[in-house]
């Protein structure tokens, strides 16, 4: 019995070695190389220059007037490093002005708030600029804004207009 | 260079099959906005077998696209297109799971084009990753 149990893991043996001396392998090796720069782009209201206005209202009952539309989206996307900072500012050109009788409404009293990841409500500021969204790293942050008017009986007649500034920074 | 079986006398009977794998290194172009991008160059395998020997080709990636600075790519992302058919097939890089890029029997020249996914997720850095190409002949 024993003798049987020798035999058979001799034979094994010599099968696996011809079935080794049968085949035939060969290797290569290939280097990838890829590389990912900064680069940041926003869109809000899906534009590259939107707009929202705020219509007449009665500061008696409404003392904030929300814009229309409501809200604007926002999609802020950067690439960066890992652990760098982006960063989404926003800086008014000036003060909301009129174009007929010269006449202004001081753009602190246009705010905003915010929702979505790292998005921040604020005031807008014609001096320095006001940080509306702040995140860590690359990625597709997606968020939205919504515009409000202090109202007061003190607000001149006219039409105003004014632009802001958003910054997306991915250094 | 062919490796042939483990007898010496054996191996010195039996013809080998051989892999040449070019350019040794393929190159992205710097990756923007979200769009897929492909390698510059291509690359062609050749596999070089005696008669009409069967053979089969695996390609296996060693770790992630890891760049300098510890970022990395997850190899799901970089994925090939293989002709001809249907020798060489197409296919995606997994992590240490051998994938198939082609099988047949006799040479035979095939050209993989490699792409990688475009991610607002990827962070910046200069990336690399080594694949092992095995060509074998039972």
């Amino acid at each position: 019995m024993k003798t049987c149990k020798i035999l058979i893991a001799f034979l094994a043996l010599s099968l696996l070695a011809a079935g080794a001396a049968n085949a035939a392998t060969d290797t290569n090796t290939l280097t990838i190389n890829a590389t990912v720069t900064n680069q940041a782009t926003l869109t809000i209201g899906g534009t590259k220059t939107p707009s929202i206005s705020f219509p007449d209202s009665d500061p008696e009952s409404v003392l904030s007037i929300p814009s229309n539309p409501a809200t604007l989206a926002v999609v802020a996307k950067a690439k960066t490093g890992s652990a760098s900072n982006v960063t989404l500012t926003v800086k008014a050109n000036g003060d909301l002005t009129s174009s007929g009788p010269a006449e202004t409404i001081p753009i602190s009293n246009v705010t905003w708030t915010a929702s979505g990841t790292g998005f921040s409500a604020g005031t807008m500021n014609k001096t320095t600029a006001q940080t509306c969204g702040s995140w860590t790293g690359s990625g597709k942050y997606t968020g939205s804004y919504s515009y409000f008017l202090a109202n007061s009986w003190t607000l001149p007649v006219g039409t105003f207009t004014q632009t802001a500034t958003y910054t997306l920074l991915a250094p | 260079m062919a490796v042939l079986g483990l007898a010496p006398r054996a191996a010195a009977q039996m013809p080998g099959v051989q892999l040449i794998v070019t350019p040794p290194t393929i190159s992205f172009p710097k990756i923007v906005g979200n769009i897929p991008v492909a390698a510059a160059v291509p690359l062609t395998v050749q596999v070089v077998a005696p008669g009409q020997a069967p053979w089969r080709l695996m390609v296996t990636a060693v770790g992630p696209l890891q760049s300098g600075e510890g970022a990395q790519i997850p190899n799901q992302q970089v994925s090939w297109q293989a002709g001809p058919s249907p020798a060489f097939t197409n296919g995606t890089l997994s992590t240490g799971q051998p994938q198939l890029v082609g099988r047949g029997q006799g040479s035979k020249v095939g050209v993989l084009q490699f792409f990688l996914k475009n991610r607002w997720e990827h962070a910046e850095g200069n990336y690399s990753l080594r694949l092992h190409f095995t060509l074998s002949s039972p």
